[in-house]
C-alpha cells in the first residue's frame, strides 16, 4: 500500500456532513409519518371489540351509545381500512428510504468523528 | 481524441474488482503453505525434536541401578510431579530420535494426500499482502475519481458507507495525482 497521506478538503466534509443531516432529517420525517398512522390507526381500532358469535368464531363490535354491540358503521370499516392502507405504504416508503439513506448518515458518522479528531468546527452537525 | 464518458457500470466494476481484493486480504491469512514447503517444515520439526532428546543421558539412566522410574524420566515419557506442578511426558522427541526417518515418510505421505486449496509460499505471504493492499488503496482512490466524475455529469451516487474518510475528503488534484 502507498500509505499515501492526503490533505482535506473542508468543504468536502461539510458537503457529506450535510448530506447525512439531510438524509437523517428525511428518515426522521418518515420515522413521525409513520408514527403518527400508527397511531390514528390505533384510536380507530380501538372503537371496535370482539364479539363470540354462538358458533365460536370471533366478529367485530363496535359498542353505540346505548351501551350495546352492535356491527361496526360502513364508515369506520372503510376509515380504518384507509389508514391500514395508508400505514403500509409509509411503511414501505419508509423502508426504501432506509434502505438509500441509512448508509449515508452511516458514513456522515464516521466523518464527524474524523472532522472532530482533526479539530474541525463540527458542533452544528448531529444525527 | 474525446475522453470516455464515466458510467455506472464501471463503479460497479471497482466495486466488484474492490470486493475480491479486500476477500483476498482477509483470506490470506488461511491459506496453506504448498507441497513442497509443507514436507520440509514437517521434516525441521521431526529434526528439532529429535535434537531435544538426549539419547546419551538416557543410555546412562539406564546404567543406573535402582528404580526403572529413571530411565522413564530420561526418555521424558514420564509424568513427574515438581512441586505442584505437573511436568506433562512429552513423547515426540524420543520418538523422532528413535524414528524420525519414518515419522519424516508418514507425515510426507498424508501431506501429499491432501488437497490444499490456493496454497502460497510462507516467503510469498508478506510481499502478496503488500500487493493487495496496494491493490486496494489504487481501487478505493480509483472508486472516489469515477464517483466525482458521476456527480460532475449529475448522476445520484452514493458512496459505501465504510468508504475511506481520508480519500472521500480529499482534493480533487491529490486523488488525480494519486489515481
Amino acid at each position: 500500500m502507498s500509505e499515501r497521506i492526503f490533505s482535506i478538503d473542508p468543504e468536502r466534509v461539510y458537503d457529506l456532513l450535510g448530506q447525512a443531516q439531510t438524509a437523517s432529517g428525511t428518515l426522521s420525517t418518515h420515522h413521525e409519518s409513520v408514527d403518527e398512522l400508527r397511531q390514528r390507526l390505533g384510536a380507530v381500532k380501538a372503537r371496535f371489540t370482539l364479539g363470540a358469535e354462538r358458533s365460536g368464531a370471533e366478529r367485530e363490535l363496535v359498542r353505540g351509545t346505548d351501551g350495546q354491540l352492535h356491527e361496526p358503521p360502513a364508515d369506520l370499516v372503510k376509515q380504518r381500512d384507509a389508514l391500514q392502507l395508508q400505514l403500509q405504504r409509509a411503511q414501505d416508503r419508509q423502508s426504501a428510504a432506509a434502505a438509500e439513506l441509512v448508509p449515508v448518515v452511516t458514513l456522515g458518522r464516521r466523518v464527524l468523528e474524523f472532522a472532530k479528531s482533526k479539530r474541525m468546527e463540527v458542533s452544528s452537525y448531529g444525527f | 481524441m474525446a475522453s470516455k464518458a464515466p458510467k455506472l457500470a464501471d463503479l460497479d466494476r471497482i466495486r466488484a474488482d474492490l470486493a475480491d481484493a479486500q476477500a483476498a486480504l482477509a483470506e490470506l491469512p488461511g491459506r496453506p503453505l504448498p507441497v513442497g514447503e509443507a514436507i520440509e517444515r514437517a521434516a525441521v520439526w521431526v529434526d528439532s525434536q529429535a535434537a531435544a532428546f538426549n539419547g546419551a543421558r538416557a543410555a546412562r539412566a539406564c546404567t543406573e541401578q535402582g528404580a526403572d522410574a529413571n530411565i522413564a524420566d530420561a526418555m521424558s515419557i514420564a509424568t513427574r510431579q515438581v512441586g505442584e506442578i505437573s511436568v506433562r511426558a512429552d513423547v515426540m522427541p524420543m520418538l523422532s530420535w528413535a524414528f524420525g526417518d519414518q515419522l519424516k515418510q508418514r507425515l510426507s505421505d498424508e501431506i501429499n494426500a491432501l488437497e490444499l486449496s490456493d496454497p502460497i509460499a510462507a516467503a510469498h505471504r508478506a510481499p502478496e499482502r503488500q500487493r493487495l493492499k496496494a491493490e486496494i488503496a489504487r481501487l478505493e482512490v480509483e472508486e472516489e475519481v469515477l464517483i466525482r466524475q458521476l456527480e460532475g455529469n449529475g448522476e445520484q451516487v452514493q458512496r459505501r458507507a465504510d468508504a475511506p474518510i481520508e480519500i472521500i475528503v480529499a482534493p480533487d488534484l491529490e486523488l488525480a495525482e494519486a489515481a
